[in-house]
C-alpha cells in the first residue's frame, strides 16, 4: 500500500528532470495506480489506512480519470512541461494521501497539498496576469475556508488526544458538540469551501482559467470531491445529526443558486463549472440525509459525464454556449451517452441518483428536478444542434471515446441496484419541449438580451464600493429564490414560482 | 564565547592586514564550533542552529566584496558570541550584558552600508532598542530590590522591542529590509530569536504580570502586520513583516508549551534565513519589486520557493508542523486566539503567493552560475529538511 504512495513522489520528481518525458512516465505510473484497485485488501491495515466502499469508489474515480486526463494531456499540454507533469502527480499523491488515510495529519498535509496544486495548476498559463489573478484568487478563498478545517480538526485532536479518526471514540463528538456548539458549522464550512459549496462556491468560477484538463481532473472530479468524501468518512463512523443537517443546508442552497445562475450563464467553462456546484450540493443532500450510497453513486456518475464535458470543450472551439457545436467526426453514440447521462436521462445512472436523492430530501421535488433538466438540455440542446469543426483524431479523441463507454457502461449499475423510475420522469419531455423552442439552433432566446439592458454597475451609484456587476435578471433571481426557499411546503406556491420563473425565462 | 570574543578581537586586526588570511581563519573557526560546540540542553541546540545560521550568512558575504569588510566579518563574529553568551548564561545580569551587546552590534551592522534607508533604518532601530533596554534596567533593579510585578512589567516592555511584539515592532520592517542580505538572514533568523529565549529563560523567576494585555499584543501583532501587508511590492519587506506575525505566535506559544515553542523559533530561525538568503541574488539581477522577478536564477528561486513554502506552513517542510504543533497548542487555550493566528496566517500568504507565482517557472533558462552563496542556501536546506522530518515525531507527541 505505502508503494502506492511512493510512485506519485517518484513520478513528480522524475516530471522535474525530463518535462517531454515526463507525460509518459506519469502515464504508466497512473496506469499502475489504476491496475492496483484490484489488489486492495478491505479493512483497517496498518499505518491508519481503511479500505472500505467509500474508499473504493473513489479510488476508482481518481485512478481512472487521473489515467485518462495524463493521457489527454500528451497531446494537449505543450509548454510548461515540467510544471504540469510535477503537480499533477503531486495532487495525484495528495488525494491518493487523503482517500487511504484516517490519520489527521495525513489528512492535514493532503488538504494542504490540494490547494497548492490547484493554484500551480489553474496558474498553468502563467505569462497571462489574468490568469495568475484568478489563481491567487482561488487560492486564497480555499485557503480562508481551510481556516474553518484546520480548527476543526485542532478540535477534535485537542479532545480526543488521538491522531487516527477511526480510533476517536464517538463520545469525543458529544463533549466537542457541548462544549463548543459551533463545531458543525466549522467543519461543515471547512469541508464545503473545498467543494466549492454556497458561501465558497465563487472560487469554481475563477478556476476555470486554467487548462481543460485541469477542471476535468481537479475541478469537477475529484478535488472539488474531496470535501464529500471526508464528510461520507467522518458520518460513516460518527453519529453526528447536527454536522449532516448543516451540509444538507448548504448543499441544498448551492444546487439551487448555481442552477438558477447557470441558466443564464454563456461561457461554457463557466457553466460547467456551475454545474458542478449544483451536482456537489446533491451529493452534499445526500450524505446530510445519511444516504452515503447515493452519494457514492452520484459522484461516480458526475465524476464520469463532468470530466468528458470539460474534455470536450477544446473540440468546440467556441467558449460561447450558443456558438459552440458537436465535433463533426466524432461518433453521435459516444456523444449522445456524454449529454444523455448529463442531462440525465434513464437508463443512465445520473438520473436515478439525482430523482432518488431528490425524491428522499424534499417533499415536493417537482421544481428541482424540473430545474436539474432545463439547465442540462439548454446547454446539451444548444451544443447539438450545430456541427463544430472536425478533430484530428489522437489520443484526446481516444480519450473522449473512452469515457462515452463508461458513461454507458455506469447504466448497468441501476440494473444491478434495482433502481426504479420516478414520477418526475414526466418533467423530462416538458423541459425539452420548452428547452427545444427556447434554445434548438437559437443564437440567444431574446428575453435574456433584453434583462441585459437592465444591467448597472454598482459603482456608479456607490463610488467607494467594491465592483459589483448586478443585473436586472440576477436580482429578481435572487428574489424569486428567496420566496421558492421560504415556500417549500406550499406546493401550489411553488408550482406558481415555477411559472413565473418560465415566464421570465 | 570569551574566546570568541578574543577571536573578533584578533580578526579585527588581522583582516587590517591580510583579507584573505582573515576568511581563512573564520572559516576554521566555524569548523572548530561546528564539531566542538556541545549540544547539552535546548539552549545550547539553539546556539549551534545560531552558528549554522551564521556560518551561511558569513558564506553568502564571501561571493562579493563589501566595503570595509575586515570590519563586518569580526563585527558578525562578536554578534554570534553575544548570541550564544545570551542562551548559555543562567545569570540575569551577564546575559542583559550579552543582550546589550547583541543589540549594539545590530545598530551597527543595520547601518554598516552607510546608505542613507540604511543610516535611517538603524537610527529607528537604535531608539526603539535604547528605550527598551532603559526598561529592561528599571525592570532588573527591581528585581534586585524584590519587587517583582514591577520587574516582570518592565522587564517585559522593555524585551518586547528586541522580541518585536507589537506595538514595540514598528522598527523591525526597515531594519531587516535595509540592512545587507546576510544581515537580515541573521537579524530576523537569529537576532529576535534570542531576544525571546532571553525572555524564555527569565520570565519564570518570579510572578510575572501577564494577564491578558500581552496575549492580546500577541494577537495584534500578528494580525495588524498580515492585513498591512497584502499590497506590499518589496520582497525583504514582506519576510520582515512576516517575522513580526512569527514572533507573535512565538510568544504565544512561550506560555504554553516550551517544547513547541523551541520547534517553532527553530522553524522560524531556519526558514527565515534561508528565505532572506536566497532573495539576495534575485534582487541584485531584477530589483526590489516582486513584479519584476523572473525566471533565470534556478538555484536561488529552487531555495527561495522551498523556504517560501516552509513559511507559508506547507508540508512537508518544517513550517507545516511547526504551524499545526502551534496552533494545536493555541486552540487548547482558547479556540478565538487559535482562529485569529491562524486568520492572520492565511492572510498573509497572499503576499508569500505573489512571490511564489514568480518562481515556479522551469523553462530551461538559467543565467545562474553555481556559487558560495548557492552552497551557503544549500547548507540551511539541508537543516531544513533533517528539521521536518523531526516535524512528526514533534507533532505526534503533541
Amino acid at each position: 500500500m505505502i508503494e502506492l504512495l511512493l510512485l506519485p513522489i517518484f513520478t513528480s520528481f522524475l516530471s522535474l528532470m525530463d518535462g517531454k518525458k515526463a507525460g509518459k512516465i506519469s502515464v504508466m505510473g497512473a496506469f499502475v495506480i489504476l491496475a492496483s484497485f484490484f489488489f486492495l485488501k478491505d479493512g483497517y491495515l496498518q499505518y491508519g489506512i481503511l479500505v472500505d466502499e467509500i474508499t473504493k469508489v473513489f479510488y476508482i474515480i481518481l485512478s481512472s480519470i487521473s489515467l485518462l486526463v495524463f493521457v489527454y494531456s500528451l497531446k494537449y499540454i505543450r509548454k510548461n512541461l515540467r510544471r504540469y507533469w510535477f503537480f499533477m502527480n503531486l495532487f495525484l499523491l495528495s488525494m491518493l494521501l487523503l482517500i487511504l488515510s484516517t490519520n489527521l495529519l495525513i489528512i492535514m498535509i493532503s488538504w494542504e497539498l490540494l490547494s497548492l496544486c490547484s493554484w500551480a495548476l489553474i496558474s498553468h498559463n502563467f505569462r497571462n496576469p489574468e490568469t495568475r489573478r484568478k489563481a491567487r484568487r482561488v487560492f486564497m478563498v480555499t485557503s480562508i475556508s481551510d481556516i474553518f478545517f484546520l480548527l476543526s480538526i485542532f478540535i477534535i485532536i485537542a479532545y480526543s488526544g488521538n491522531f487516527d479518526i477511526y480510533k476517536i471514540d464517538g463520545k469525543t463528538f458529544e463533549e466537542i458538540s457541548k462544549n463548543i456548539p459551533i463545531f458543525p458549522i466549522l467543519l461543515s464550512l471547512g469541508i464545503l469551501g473545498k467543494s466549492a459549496q454556497f458561501p465558497f462556491y465563487f472560487w469554481l468560477l475563477d478556476a476555470m482559467a486554467g487548462p481543460s484538463t485541469v477542471s476535468a481532473l481537479l475541478h469537477s472530479s475529484t478535488m472539488v470531491k474531496a470535501g464529500a468524501y471526508l464528510s461520507m468518512r467522518i458520518l460513516s463512523l460518527f453519529e453526528l445529526s447536527s454536522f449532516s443537517r448543516t451540509l444538507l443546508i448548504f448543499g441544498t442552497i448551492s444546487c439551487v443558486l448555481s442552477l438558477i445562475l447557470s441558466i443564464f450563464e454563456r461561457r461554457i467553462k463557466r457553466f460547467l463549472a456551475y454545474s458542478t456546484i449544483a451536482n456537489l450540493g446533491l451529493i452534499f443532500m445526500a450524505v446530510g440525509s445519511k444516504r452515503i450510497d447515493l452519494a457514492l453513486l452520484h459522484s461516480l456518475s458526475h465524476s464520469f459525464f463532468k470530466s468528458s464535458l470539460f474534455l470536450l470543450y477544446p473540440f468546440f472551439f467556441e467558449k460561447d454556449v450558443f456558438k459552440a457545436g458537436i465535433p463533426r467526426n466524432i461518433s453521435t453514440i459516444i456523444l449522445l451517452s456524454i449529454f444523455l447521462s448529463f442531462v440525465g436521462i434513464p437508463p443512465f445512472l445520473s438520473y436515478f441518483t439525482e430523482s432518488s436523492i431528490i425524491k428522499e430530501f424534499l417533499p415536493f421535488s417537482y421544481p428541482l428536478s424540473f430545474l436539474l433538466h432545463f439547465y442540462s438540455m439548454r446547454f446539451s440542446l444548444s451544443v447539438f444542434s450545430r456541427k463544430g469543426r472536425s478533430v484530428k483524431m489522437d489520443e484526446r479523441a481516444i480519450v473522449i471515446y473512452t469515457l462515452g463507454v463508461l458513461n454507458l457502461l455506469l447504466t448497468f449499475i441501476p440494473l444491478l441496484k434495482g433502481f426504479k423510475v420516478h414520477p418526475d420522469i414526466f418533467l423530462i419531455p416538458i423541459a425539452f419541449l420548452l428547452s427545444y423552442k427556447l434554445y434548438w439552433k437559437k443564437k440567444r432566446p431574446s428575453f435574456e438580451k433584453i434583462l441585459d439592458r437592465f444591467s448597472f454597475d454598482i459603482k456608479e451609484i456607490a463610488p467607494s464600493f467594491p465592483k459589483i456587476r448586478l443585473s436586472l435578471k440576477k436580482i429578481v433571481l435572487i428574489i424569486l429564490l428567496m420566496l421558492f426557499l421560504m415556500n417549500f411546503q406550499n406546493y401550489f406556491v411553488l408550482i406558481a414560482l415555477i411559472i413565473l420563473m418560465v415566464v421570465m425565462l | 564565547m570569551i574566546y570568541l570574543v578574543i577571536s573578533s578581537l584578533f580578526l579585527f586586526l588581522v583582516g587590517y592586514f591580510r583579507k584573505d588570511l582573515q576568511k581563512f581563519i573564520l572559516i576554521l573557526l566555524f569548523i572548530h564550533l561546528f564539531l566542538f560546540y556541545k549540544i547539552k540542553d535546548i539552549f545550547s541546540e539553539f546556539s549551534y542552529i545560531s552558528i549554522i545560521i551564521f556560518f551561511s550568512s558569513i558564506l553568502y558575504a564571501f561571493e562579493k566584496r563589501i566595503k570595509r569588510e575586515e570590519e563586518f566579518y569580526p563585527l558578525m563574529l562578536l554578534l554570534l558570541s553575544s548570541i550564544i553568551g545570551i542562551l548559555e548564561s543562567k545569570d540575569i545580569i551577564y546575559s542583559f550584558i550579552y543582550f546589550e551587546m547583541m543589540c549594539l552590534l545590530s545598530y551597527i551592522l543595520v547601518a554598516f552600508e552607510e546608505r542613507r534607508e540604511c543610516l535611517e533604518a538603524a537610527f529607528k532601530y537604535a531608539c526603539f532598542g535604547i528605550l527598551g533596554s532603559y526598561l529592561m534596567i528599571w525592570g532588573i533593579s527591581y528585581y534586585f530590590v524584590g519587587n517583582l510585578e514591577l520587574f516582570s512589567l518592565f522587564f517585559l516592555i522593555g524585551l518586547s522591542v528586541e522580541m518585536a511584539i507589537f506595538p514595540l515592532s514598528l522598527w523591525l520592517p526597515d531594519a531587516h529590509s535595509e540592512a545587507r542580505t546576510s544581515v537580515s538572514s541573521v537579524l530576523s533568523g537569529v537576532v529576535i530569536s534570542a531576544a525571546m529565549i532571553f525572555f524564555y529563560k527569565f520570565y519564570k523567576l518570579s510572578y510575572f504580570y501577564t494577564g491578558n494585555l500581552p496575549i492580546i499584543f500577541a494577537v495584534l501583532g500578528t494580525l495588524l502586520p498580515s492585513i498591512l501587508s497584502v499590497n506590499e511590492r518589496d520582497p525583504k519587506k514582506i519576510l520582515a513583516n512576516s517575522s513580526m506575525i512569527n514572533m507573535g505566535t512565538s510568544f504565544l506559544l512561550l506560555f504554553l508549551d516550551p517544547l513547541t515553542f523551541f520547534y517553532y523559533t527553530i522553524f522560524h530561525s531556519i526558514s527565515k534565513s534561508l528565505s532572506f538568503l536566497s532573495l539576495g541574488p534575485i534582487i541584485e539581477r531584477f530589483g526590489r519589486d516582486v513584479r519584476r522577478i523572473k525566471e533565470g536564477m534556478m538555484f536561488s528561486s529552487i531555495s527561495l520557493a522551498i523556504s517560501i513554502l516552509s513559511l507559508m506552513g506547507f508540508p512537508p517542510f518544517i513550517g507545516f508542523f511547526a504551524k499545526i504543533s502551534s496552533l494545536i497548542e493555541i486552540s487548547k487555550e482558547s479556540l478565538l486566539t487559535s482562529f485569529i493566528v491562524l486568520l492572520s496566517m492565511t492572510i498573509f500568504l497572499y503576499p508569500y503567493i505573489r512571490m511564489l507565482e514568480r518562481l515556479f517557472i522551469w523553462d530551461g533558462r538559467n543565467w545562474e552560475k553555481f556559487s558560495l552563496r548557492n552552497i551557503s542556501q544549500i547548507f540551511l536546506l539541508i537543516f531544513l529538511i533533517f528539521f521536518s522530518i523531526r516535524g512528526v515525531e514533534i507533532c505526534m507527541s503533541g
